[in-house]
């Protein structure tokens, strides 16, 4: 049962109100993401009466007519840099500059145009029609019961035009199953109304009457609770960003504006490297040197800082039916939808740092979407940064909403060990690669050479020790769960009805030692970095898990939508 | 199937002594035959012995270590001589199954059961080797024990 059978016309109207709803909020039981990160003047422009029928895509409908100017940024975002020069040229009166300009700027506007004014979206009997292009027509129809979400990205020009970019996601392929680059806020309430309401049991509604005639009827559905499931606190923000590398990204991005725009050649970056090799040992340049990396770090975690904060600012989680909807960002505002049983592998991470600091953060696998390299907007935020941050001790309340029945604890028996033999073995492994570091070190110096493999066999092996304990496996009720990693701990869980494979692998050495290692596949791309494949498990041990795993899954229908 | 195989890998022996010979030859026409010759005859030699032992006998291991089962719950596959490695595909996950056949296996009327489920890292499962009839058959078993469960 769901609210969202509640047509933005049917009565549930109401005019805004003022400058702090940035997103339409025409619905009273449809309060998603109505809290305020403001942006005052993005209401100005918007008209306030209330929908037509003709908003609703049961029929033909084009796209918002800023999509000119979004579609014309988004292709000169891909050749910024010769795009500005050639302006900066043509501004200066010069033909050649005029002319690419002109070769870049013309065709670019002209798809735009093309593009515009040939795609057409609709939903009609149970399915998304997508209709674009003009000498080559692609006519796509995806059926709505296999949209798995709906996520809208919003940055500020978006906000102050009323409009959002709409990502339609279905299971399959590691790319959005369709872009609709932008739509008016109504548009995308109207859209979001007929997907969902149409997919929720219940009173069916005649969907497929094209001259939208039903639309006047009230929706006799109450409309379901919005449970606020997580809001992050900035100061939760702040933490995790101290805790985490961000920073060295950006570091790498203005790394690579210094090499783009030849910076190492201007005088002020000479004149600094002059300085540099100015150590000659004296306790104030030492001093000097110190002062300098410890200023460096500290921009590194204010950089981190400052990338938490400006995605993730205003985070808020909350469960509609079985729907689970995100939403966050400073500037760029995404929101996205994940149906809850759409949820394949769930994921825990805790850093050392955040460890210290009692945080943890959640990612989650869905089928399909968001592939693991894919870190545009909306795929980020609904999977591999689900919950960016979290205090450990409201990790089991969090994880009992996402799906339902779902106790966690970390802390109960149930883990199981790995073979009593994995320790010795991982050791021995550790050993075996320092002496082949010291084989390696005695050709460079036959004297010192093998120092190298001494050195670091203690850290090795005491690497190994603290990686052979860390590593636990457990399967509790249907959950099937591993844990590993030493600084970086992860803990993964899935369950039987969303297992694809189960796998038994023995390599000549694990024969050797009786061990095994033990796979559990699941449908998702990877962006929660953690997969099921415990190694070093007792044989006989992971025999009878991949038995009793594959047995069990068998039973189980998947569910993907 | 351990003759096709080993016609395979006979074949690919052929390649591998057919490629020593050219550079041999290639080596004794320009230099004559000098110490570097004989070293290059030698492991040439070798090389193409073993390819030849192992082509022969490879085949029967790999034979003797793939074994699969099918019943209305999943299909599961053993297989791998050094490395083993069990898999189980339950039938409920199966996503789509179909039967391949190369050159070589259509001479010997073999073919491959390829098994594609929705997930990650072993989203397709093979089986090489099979009768192509038989692949045929457990292709329709497990399409028919799809629907019937799908139904």
């Amino acid at each position: 049962m769901s609210d969202r059978n509640d047509l933005p016309d049917s009565g549930g109207e109401q005019p805004r109100t003022g400058p702090d709803r940035p997103w339409s909020d025409r619905n009273p039981g449809q309060s998603w993401p109505a809290e305020s990160v403001a942006a005052p003047e993005s209401e100005s422009d918007q008209p306030t009466e209330p929908v037509p029928p003709s908003d609703l895509p049961t029929q033909p409908t084009w796209l918002h007519p800023g999509s000119l100017i979004f579609d014309l940024i988004s292709h000169f975002r891909q050749l910024l840099i010769p795009a500005v020069i050639a302006l900066f040229s043509a501004a200066q009166g010069s033909w050649i500059g005029i002319l690419v300009a002109a070769l870049l700027f013309v065709p670019a506007l002209f798809f735009s145009a093309i593009r515009y004014f040939t795609f057409r979206y609709m939903v009609v009997d149970g399915e998304m029609v997508i209709r674009e292009g003009l000498l080559f027509r692609r006519l796509r129809t995806i059926p709505v019961a296999k949209i798995q979400n709906i996520d809208l990205i919003q940055n500020p020009l978006h906000r102050i035009m009323g409009v959002a970019e709409v990502r339609v996601e279905t299971a399959s392929g590691k790319e959005s199953e369709a872009t609709l680059r932008v739509l008016a806020m109504r548009q995308v309430m109207a859209l979001r109304q007929e997907i969902f309401g149409q997919r929720e049991p219940g009173p069916v509604r005649p969907v497929s009457d094209p001259a939208g005639g039903d639309l006047q009827e009230p929706r006799s559905v109450p409309a379901a609770t919005t449970e606020t499931l997580l809001e992050v606190p900035v100061i939760w923000l702040i933490k995790a960003g101290l805790a985490s590398n961000r920073g060295i990204l950006l570091i790498g991005v203005v790394a690579g504006v210094i090499y783009q725009y030849d910076l190492e050649s201007s005088e002020w970056f000479k004149r600094i490297i002059d300085r540099l090799p100015a150590l000659d040992g004296s306790v104030f340049n030492s001093l000097l040197l110190a002062g300098g990396v410890l200023v460096v770090l500290v921009i590194f975690r204010l950089l981190g800082i400052v990338w938490y904060v400006l995605r993730f600012s205003g985070y808020r989680l909350t469960r509609h039916g079985e729907d689970l909807r995100v939403s966050c960002g400073l500037l760029t505002r995404v929101s996205a939808t994940i149906p809850r049983k759409r949820i394949q592998f769930i994921s825990i991470h805790r850093t050392l740092i955040m460890g210290w600091m009692g945080l943890a953060a959640i990612r989650i696998e869905t089928a399909g979407g968001g592939g693991g390299q894919a870190e545009d907007a909306s795929a980020m935020v609904s999977r591999r940064w689900f919950v960016p941050v979290i205090p450990g001790d409201r990790v089991a309340g969090l994880l009992a909403e996402l799906r339902p029945g779902l106790q966690w604890d970390e802390t109960t028996p149930g883990w199981q060990p790995l073979a009593d033999n994995a320790r010795p073995r991982m050791i021995r492994m550790a050993l075996i690669q320092s002496v082949i570091v010291g084989l390696i070190g005695l050709p460079v110096s036959l004297q010192w050479g093998w120092l190298a493999g001494v050195m670091i066999a203690p850290v090795l092996m005491w690497w190994a020790n603290r990686k052979s304990r860390a590593m636990r496996y457990c399967r509790r009720q249907d959950q099937v769960i591993y844990r590993s990693g030493v600084l970086n701990r992860k803990t993964s869980l899935t369950f039987l009805d969303k297992v694809q494979t189960a796998r038994f692998d023995q390599s000549p050495f694990d024969r050797r030692w009786r061990q095994a290692r033990l796979t559990v596949d699941t449908a998702a791309a990877g962006p929660a970095e953690h997969r099921i494949t415990v190694p070093y498990l007792a044989a006989a041990f992971a025999n009878q898990e991949y038995r009793v795993i594959s047995e069990n899954s068998a039973r189980y229908q998947p569910d993907f939508g | 199937m351990i003759r096709a195989e080993q016609t395979g890998d006979l074949m690919f022996t052929a390649v591998l002594f057919l490629g020593a010979a050219i550079w041999i030859a290639f080596y004794w026409s320009f230099h004559g035959i000098d110490l570097f010759w004989q070293i290059l005859v030698a492991a040439a030699a070798v090389v193409v012995g073993t390819s030849f032992c192992f082509s022969i006998f490879w085949p029967c291991r790999t034979f003797r270590h793939t074994r699969w089962g099918l019943d209305e719950s999943g299909l599961e596959i053993h297989k791998g001589v050094l490395w083993r490695h069990r898999i189980v595909v339950p039938m409920s996950r199966v996503q789509h199954a179909d039967v391949s056949q190369g050159p070589l296996q259509r001479s010997f009327g073999l073919g491959t059961l390829t098994v594609h489920t929705a997930g990650t890292s072993n989203a397709s499962v093979d089986l090489a080797g099979l009768d192509h009839a038989v692949a045929l058959r457990m292709r329709d078993q497990i399409v028919r024990t799809r629907s019937d469960q799908h139904v």
